[in-house]
């Protein structure tokens, strides 16, 4: 959250970072560690400002999870990345290259799935990966073994001459995925890979995810499945009307979050005296008081729950219920965005 | 007490009606359309009075305009059957194709509303736009009929004739709405079939009187009423004129309700098919067929069928490898059920001996140019948006293929269509130069002049149409590449390159300077310069200009072997065929000069139309040298 502060910035400053840096942005090329490196990331429809002021990094071999919800930029943003987006304001390097003046190299190290993509149904799936590695100007020579290996690791080779329309959703997003992989990029950007389908499928796209972080690839993902980014993504960033309002580590959001921790607590001698006590615990930013219990809003890292289970008994509260809010994904998303979409 | 509604709840209609109002497009069209009507109608307004006005003598010219409106009335109001028959199948084409591409007619099939409520106000939704048109124009119907000489039986006619052909091609459009899944194959359909509704009426005799029929032949062609069935019942009915023209739209009334029937028949059954297309569909039925007499048989396969894979031009192969019209197993079938026609009806033409055979083969050519230019431009203009609304084209975009190459593969894949499409026009230009030939005599030096010039005739046609084709594919493709829709990209392409057609034969059409030049051409008093700069500077404006600049070639070329052989002169003594020669070679030039144009801003224009920015220029161009690139950078 370094750059969170700037998040609103004015667009005219980004053009100032994106042309010679800036102290607060360091290097604008990046390092050699970073794979994916925004800042101040505008992109507007018309009047309507889909991403306002995006900066984050991506160091090379991370997975990174876009949370948000609908609307909120993550698909405007993978747009960007992915060379899709001709009009943008802002800095977008890919492997130190600038996405806007170097779109050819990057889309030579960046493989992009899109949330909504069809396939051409005239084609085997053999043919439509054939297809692709013209596309992506692999060597003729090279293209059987490519093809044979990125069907072995996508675990497509059985449906290799099957027609593309008569594949289920979940092999079609296989066969997407071996489409990427193709020219072997360093950056995946996927853009809700899981979305639409059955358990089974969804377990393979994980194993495959999980596969391909092995191998060393960076990978963004964005997904509203937050269980699964939980498992797979080693950073996630989360957005809400185009802004960045919380990106780190797992253990880092939940540390953030749970400064101000919610505890339930129920009390057998509720008055107001207690209540004063209780407000003036060291760490108690708020206490409020519900129909059968009182809600206390705690700096967790001023007092600890030990430290204010005691301080309550200390001030004389007889508890019959202490119950700390757990966090998880869900519900660190729930409490960064307020469902706002645009 | 619940109180009845006075007037149906429609909330389909209200819908359509609602988003129609929205769309800043429908007043840019209905504004357009209302302009061009009227302009339409002006220009026949003053070239009506001028010939009044010319005609009558010194004496009458303070009458000569008394009872005009008698005689503009009728061509006003077919231009407005005219406006009807071009618009109402494209507007009611999408109606229900929209909903299936939407995916939302299952969604109105779970609501309350029946199959006729849906086929009802989608047909309503329709008309009124349509009739809001015709509307506009009502004022200048007044104006006509204030000039004297219309009746008021000639004005309710006229309203209830329109209403009844807006509701012939709007049911007709319904129905190929109901049956593709598509609205580009919808739209083609409904166009093919209002034709031959058309054709089986207006040709072919079959007795249904198409309401724009009727008012050509009663009011426009003044033909005397035929016996028949429907006309002797009438007389027995004794009815009034008006009565009899509601009666004789009974039929239509009839085929109008037969189609809309149909159109209910398959709300449902057709409500979800898939996208492939029909014609793909037949090809492979047939495949199968001939597999199986093959296998029984042994027989020998003209066409094998091989596997392939891209090299460097993945798109252009997939265009060209793998589309229903692109194959060329399934083009060769094309060309057959083309080509068997043109040449039995060329053979005809050449052995009638009748005089009227070289018009009619310039009307084969012609119907045949159309066609190619109708189809290169739909091919062409959805190459792009196709991609766009199946979801494929980011995944094109986010590989290393920059926009040009795109733009140009599509294009190249395009190349075997052309060519099946240029085979009929071949065959034509061929029957016209062996029409137009004298090969008895190739041995003299006046007959190898004379094959010299037939076969520059030949190639300079080839070449012009040729030409053509790629001017229209390359400025339909740019023309539909923004489109987020095909029917979008198709209605646009098609209003331009139709547009410019009409334009062609209308206002720019030279036939009447042709046929002064013809009349007073014996006379020796035409400076042929002047009428053919004239005429040179009308066709760089018209869209056939290269083809009529063949055509005028070739008829000049064969008027100057009858002179030869009227006055014994030998070729190329008169400056009017150098004159040709040098019109066609502009005329190919110019047409030439216009694809390159076309070409370099389509391709200049790329990354606009592609919305993706353009690759830069890299010395190296492989992928794995650029991955290294990138490895150092970093």
């Amino acid at each position: 959250m370094n750059d969170q502060q700037d998040a609103g910035a004015e667009p005219a400053e980004a053009d100032e970072v994106s042309a010679g840096g800036s102290p607060a942005f360091g290097d604008s090329r990046g390092t050699a560690e970073t794979a994916v490196r925004l800042r101040n990331l505008w992109v507007s429809y018309g009047k309507f400002d889909a991403v306002k002021g995006i900066s984050l990094d991506i160091p090379k071999g991370e997975v990174f999870g876009f949370i948000g919800p609908n609307g909120a930029g993550k698909s405007s943003t993978f747009r960007v990345l992915a060379t899709l987006q001709r009009k943008y304001r802002g800095t977008a390097l890919v492997c130190g290259l600038d996405v806007l003046r170097q779109p050819g190299r990057v889309r030579d190290v960046m493989g992009f799935v899109p949330d909504f993509f069809g396939v051409y149904e005239d084609l085997t799936s053999l043919e439509y990966l054939h297809f692709f590695a013209a596309a992506y100007r692999v060597p003729t020579k090279q293209r059987k073994a490519v093809i044979d290996d990125v069907l072995t690791l996508t675990d497509m080779a059985h449906k290799a001459g099957s027609p593309v329309d008569s594949l289920s959703r979940g092999m079609k997003q296989r066969l997407a995925m071996a489409r990427v992989l193709l020219h072997d990029p360093q950056v995946l950007l996927l853009d809700e890979p899981s979305s639409g389908l059955d358990p089974r499928a969804r377990i393979e796209m994980r194993e495959l995810l999980n596969a391909l972080k092995e191998m060393g690839k960076t990978i963004l993902i964005s997904s509203h499945i937050l269980s699964e980014l939980g498992q797979l993504c080693t950073r996630i960033g989360i957005v809400e009307l185009g802004q960045l309002v919380a990106e780190g580590s797992l253990n880092e959001i939940y540390r953030r979050l749970q400064v101000m921790r919610l505890i339930h607590i129920r009390v057998d001698n509720p008055c107001g005296e207690l209540e004063q006590r209780v407000r003036g615990i060291p760490g108690v930013a708020a206490l409020e008081t519900q129909v059968d219990r009182w809600a206390i809003s705690l700096h967790e890292d001023q007092t600890s729950l030990g430290d204010l289970h005691a301080g309550l008994v200390e001030a004389g509260a007889r508890l019959t219920m202490f119950q700390p809010e757990a966090m998880d994904m869900e519900t660190a998303f729930m409490k960064l965005t307020e469902g706002r979409t645009t | 007490m619940k109180i009845p509604r006075l007037f149906p709840e429609l909330p389909l209609l209200w819908r359509e009606l609602t988003e129609l109002s929205a769309r800043r497009r429908t007043y840019v069209v209905r504004s357009v359309g209302a302009m061009i009507i009227l302009s339409l109608v002006l220009l026949l307004l003053e070239m009506s009075v001028a010939a009044e006005l010319t005609r009558a003598s010194a004496e009458q010219l303070q009458l000569a305009l008394i009872g005009i409106g008698g005689r503009l009335f009728p061509q006003i109001v077919l231009l407005l059957f005219i406006a009807v028959d071009l618009i109402m199948p494209a507007l009611t084409c999408g109606a229900i194709t929209i909903e299936k591409e939407r995916n939302t007619l299952g969604t109105l099939f779970v609501t309350r509303l029946n199959p006729w409520n849906i086929v009802l106000e989608k047909l309503g939704s329709r008309l009124i736009p349509m009739l809001t048109l015709l509307l506009l124009t009502f004022p200048i119907l007044a104006f006509v009929y204030s000039l004297g000489g219309v009746s008021t039986e000639d004005l309710f006619s006229a309203v209830w004739l329109l209403l009844w052909e807006c509701l012939l091609f709007a049911s007709i459009g319904l129905l190929c709405s109901a049956w593709y899944s598509t609205t580009v194959a919808a739209f083609v359909a409904a166009y093919v079939l209002s034709g031959f509704v058309v054709f089986l009426t207006l040709l072919m005799g079959v007795p249904l009187p198409i309401p724009s029929h009727q008012w050509i032949d009663r009011r426009v062609a003044m033909m005397p009423e035929e016996s028949g069935f429907l006309q002797d019942l009438l007389d027995n009915l004794n009815v009034g004129p008006l009565a009899t023209v509601v009666l004789e739209t009974v039929p239509v009334m009839l085929v109008a309700a037969f189609f809309l029937f149909l159109t209910r028949m398959l709300l449902f059954r057709r409500a979800f098919v898939g996208h492939s297309s029909l014609m793909l569909r037949v090809f492979r039925r047939l495949d199968f067929f001939f597999q199986r007499l093959n296998d029984r048989t042994g027989g020998v396969m003209i066409v094998a069928d091989r596997e392939s894979f891209p090299e460097d031009d993945p798109v252009a192969w997939r265009e060209r490898e793998k589309k229903s019209l692109g194959r060329a197993r399934y083009l060769f079938r094309v060309l057959l059920l083309i080509e068997f026609p043109v040449m039995y009806a060329c053979v005809t033409f050449m052995f009638s001996g009748e005089a009227q055979s070289g018009i009619g083969i310039l009307w084969l050519l012609y119907l045949i140019w159309g066609v190619t230019i109708l189809m290169v431009a739909v091919k062409a203009s959805t190459l792009i948006s196709t991609e766009r609304t199946r979801e494929t084209l980011d995944a094109l975009l986010s590989t290393a293929i920059t926009n040009r190459e795109l733009l140009n593969q599509k294009i190249l894949g395009m190349r075997r269509l052309i060519m099946v499409m240029a085979t009929p026009l071949f065959s034509i230009h061929l029957t016209l130069v062996l029409m137009y030939g004298n090969f008895a005599s190739i041995i003299s030096l006046a007959g190898m002049m004379e094959v010299g010039l037939l076969l520059l005739y030949f190639s300079a046609a080839l070449f012009a149409s040729w030409n053509l084709c790629h001017l229209v594919a390359w400025l339909c493709l740019l023309l539909g590449s923004r489109a987020k829709s095909q029917a979008k990209s198709v209605l646009l392409a098609v209003m331009v390159v139709g547009g410019w057609a009409v334009l062609s034969v209308t206002v720019l059409n030279t036939v009447d300077d042709e046929r002064q030049v013809w009349r007073r051409r014996d006379s020796q008093n035409v400076d042929y310069l002047d009428v053919q700069l004239e005429r040179t500077a009308r066709r760089l404006f018209r869209i056939d200009g290269a083809v009529d600049a063949a055509q005028q070639f070739l008829s000049v070329a064969s008027y100057e072997r009858y002179r030869q052989f009227q006055t014994g002169s030998s070729y190329g003594q008169g400056n009017q065929l150098l004159l040709e020669i040098l019109a066609l070679a502009l005329m190919c030039g110019w047409h030439w000069g216009m694809s390159r144009v076309a070409r370099w801003f389509t391709l200049r224009r790329s990354a606009h139309l592609l919305d993706r920015a353009e690759s830069e220029n890299r010395s190296d161009g492989a992928l794995y040298a650029t991955r290294k690139w990138a490895g150092e950078a970093s």
